[in-house]
């Protein structure tokens, strides 16, 4: 991968994400949003990638061209700036370019099991549930759950 | 037994009554079918086993390990549809919703009109029907389980007069943990992994889990065998060839014509890998009043039928964070403050369930091991496909949902004063960016006709002596319905005329005698 598409990568990812609005969100990492697009070449579609790296190549190609600099090299209010101004594309071509250029921050952001906890999808305590409940086809039915009050982890959840 | 991978060390030549190329709704079948019935049976298929344990209730990863290109297919046309398709034991049904359906009467009335297939009657239908909901333990949802979402849902459409109901599925003390398409933490659904493979390994089926086929050994007209090879850590490992009587081909929709294209087999119809039906989809997420218990819940509770005759099913329920951010327009900011809302989430999604339009898959010109897929949602498709989402809108605001996200292009944040407008809009497929779809079916299809038709009513093809096809891609038209139920029916009404087959093949060459 181009290594100017790696810092991009990392580079949107605090714009994208907007996690410093909601003060309850864990903070993102941009090295997540890296990792997550280096795992998912390797298994997606070659014409994704191409996709996606296209998709940085013409951020950077605008913010030359707005700014005179590539994207990663500029300061956190300029890239705000310039991300507010390609946010406000409308039409397929904005939700594509969005789509695109968020996949990995995105992606890599609300599979954290951490921001999923957060939003009330309480992971842990569902698996936890799920091992004392397993169900085997020959078997008798599991018979009545525990209340909500008795699960270890119930009522966690939002 | 299941052999990963890793437990094989050199090459395997081996010999089967029936090879079968993948494990799923279809595969899956026919495997248990004819272990049990005494057969000896190879199923080679290209994805890996994983079991409950490993399932960890995460989208992300359940894409990477179990889905096809780590669930980033995607239709060439307008819209472009993201179209995941299952890459594990038991196939697509380990990563589906578990919604089961029997194929309305009219759609086999069809069958019959347009495609011949008289032999397919609707008594025999019911029997093998029925014996599948028995075995899978079939049974409405529980509405203790089932979350909030799902239900007020449906009271909501009930309340404006249409109807619906709870949805039948392939579970048992299922308990609502919302991520079916993930792989069920408890087993609770039936899915082939834990039903049709096991039953078939116990009876003496031979699985080999990493197993791609890449040819279909065809000699004098007739089908002898498959070769493949195994994957060892992302990397080509040991060939594997297998010598069978018969070869039966359900490596789903997408890949067995592809598989059939490369090899230029079953060409004289000028069929293969034309006729997609897609039952394309589109989702709705409202934010309500009040907080829904996201995701626990059963991701597909709900229906409302009330449009089905006009092709038309919205069915729905939960689905974790991951499944909604990504179809969402918003970015920082926005997207934050939305994505917290996430607990007061209404989500329902709705397909065309009967349609016109139709796709075709190819073979990919660089890699004949991807296929291409054509599909272009046309006319009253488009109309209807507008008119769905409207109507989920319509469902959501008189619950009193203060905005619904719709994947409607200059209109995805609609407040209840917007909805006339989307209803004036001009039905548009660029329209809709974020759409999916899920079953794909019919690019093998049967009939009774060879010029116009890939298999005949058994599941063999019409050009392939012994080369059976048994999954979604014979099914000849959209159904209607989810699919899977109809998959595992018509597989094994298949398995009967394979096992027939098997014996005019003992009868035809005798065993040699012992040394
Ligand atoms: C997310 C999702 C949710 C769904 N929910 C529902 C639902 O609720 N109800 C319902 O009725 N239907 C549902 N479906 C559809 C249903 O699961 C499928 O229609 C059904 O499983 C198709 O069966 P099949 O045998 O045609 O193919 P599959 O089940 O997809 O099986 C094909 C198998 O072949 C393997 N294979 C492919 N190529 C090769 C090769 N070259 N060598 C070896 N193996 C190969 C694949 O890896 C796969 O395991 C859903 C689908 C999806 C994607
Ligand atoms: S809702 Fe949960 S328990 Fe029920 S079948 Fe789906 S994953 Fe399994």
């Amino acid at each position: 991968m181009l290594r100017i598409v790696e810092e991009s990568v990392k580079a949107v990812t605090p714009h994208l994400l907007g996690t410093g609005a909601v003060d309850w969100l864990p903070d993102a990492d941009p090295q997540d949003s890296l990792d997550f697009l280096r795992d998912w070449s390797r298994s997606g579609i070659d014409e994704f990638t191409l996709v996606t790296t296209v998709a940085f190549l013409a951020l950077n190609a605008y913010s030359l061209l707005k700014t005179g600099r590539l994207f990663p090299s500029l300061g956190f209010e300029d890239r705000e700036h310039l991300m507010k101004g390609l946010f406000r594309l409308k039409g397929a071509l904005g939700f594509l370019l969005g789509y695109f250029l968020g996949s990995p921050a995105i992606n890599a952001y609300y599979s954290r099991v951490d921001v999923q906890v957060a939003l009330g999808f309480d992971i842990p305590a569902l698996k936890e549930e799920a091992e004392r409940r397993q169900v085997t086809r020959g078997g008798e039915p599991l018979g009545p759950r525990e209340s909500d009050d008795e699960r270890p982890g119930g009522g966690e959840g939002a | 037994m299941i052999h990963q991978p890793e437990s094989v060390t050199g090459d395997l030549r081996l010999t089967s009554e029936v090879v079968v190329i993948g494990s799923g709704a279809g595969g899956a079948t026919i495997a248990r079918e004819l272990s049990q019935a005494g057969r000896k049976v190879i199923v080679l298929e290209a994805g890996r086993h994983f079991t409950r344990d490993e399932f960890d209730f995460r989208m992300d990863t359940a894409f990477l390990n179990m889905y096809w290109y780590g669930g980033q297919l995607l239709t060439l046309g307008f819209p472009a549809f993201i179209l995941p398709q299952g890459k594990t034991v038991g196939g697509t049904t380990t990563i589906n919703s578990g919604t089961c359906f029997r194929m309305p009467h009219r759609v086999l009335k069809r069958w019959h009109l347009d495609h011949g297939l008289w032999d397919i009657t609707a008594e025999e239908m019911e029997l093998y029907y029925a014996a599948v909901e028995e075995y899978l333990f079939v049974q409405k949802g529980d509405p203790e389980v089932m979350g909030r979402n799902a239900l007020m849902f449906l009271d909501g459409a009930r309340k404006l007069g249409l109807s619906g109901g709870i949805l039948a599925r392939n579970a048992k003390d299922c308990e609502g943990y919302g991520v079916c398409c993930f792989g069920c933490p408890s087993d609770a659904k039936q899915s082939a992994n834990v039903s049709y493979i096991p039953d078939a390994v116990e009876a003496g089926c031979e699985l080999y889990t990493g197993c791609t086929v890449d040819e279909i050994v065809v000699s004098n007209g007739r089908a002898t065998g498959v070769k493949g090879r195994l994957e060892k850590g992302g990397k080509a490992g040991p060939s594997v060839e297998v010598e069978a009587g018969v070869v039966v081909l359900a490596a789903g929709s997408l890949h067995t014509p592809r598989m059939l294209q490369v090899q230029g087999l079953c060409r004289s119809s000028g069929q293969v890998g034309r006729n997609l039906t897609i039952h394309p989809c589109a989702g709705t997420v409202a934010v309500m009043p009040e907080e829904l218990g996201n995701p626990k819940g059963i991701p597909q509770a709900t229906y409302v039928d009330e449009f089905a005759d006009e092709g038309i099913m919205l069915e729905g329920g939960t689905t974790p964070p991951l499944g909604i951010v990504m179809g969402l327009p918003f970015k920082g900011r926005r997207l934050a403050e939305f994505m917290s809302q996430y607990p007061h989430f209404g989500i329902f999604g709705g397909m065309l369930s009967e349609h016109c339009s139709t796709g075709r898959v190819i073979p990919h010109h660089r890699d004949s091991s991807r296929h291409l897929i054509f599909y272009n949602l046309r006319g009253e498709d488009t109309r209807k496909f507008k008119f769905m989402i409207e109507l989920m809108a319509e469902i959501w605001f008189s619950l009193g949902a203060k905005t619904v996200i719709t994947p409607t292009t200059g209109d995805v944040e609609l407040r209840p004063a917007d909805l006339g407008r989307l209803k004036r809009r001009k039905a548009r497929a660029s329209d809709y960016p974020a759409s999916s779809a899920y079953h794909p079916l019919g690019t093998c299809r049967m009939g009774s006709d060879p010029a116009s038709s890939v298999v005949r009513h058994t599941g063999e093809t019409w050009e392939v002596e012994n080369l059976f096809i048994c999954d979604g891609s014979i099914v000849p038209t959209s159904l209607g319905v989810n699919p899977q139920m109809t998959i595992f029916a018509l597989s094994m009404r298949c398995a009967g005329f394979i096992d027939d087959r098997l014996e005019a093949i003992a009868g035809r060459t005798p065993p040699a005698a012992p040394a």
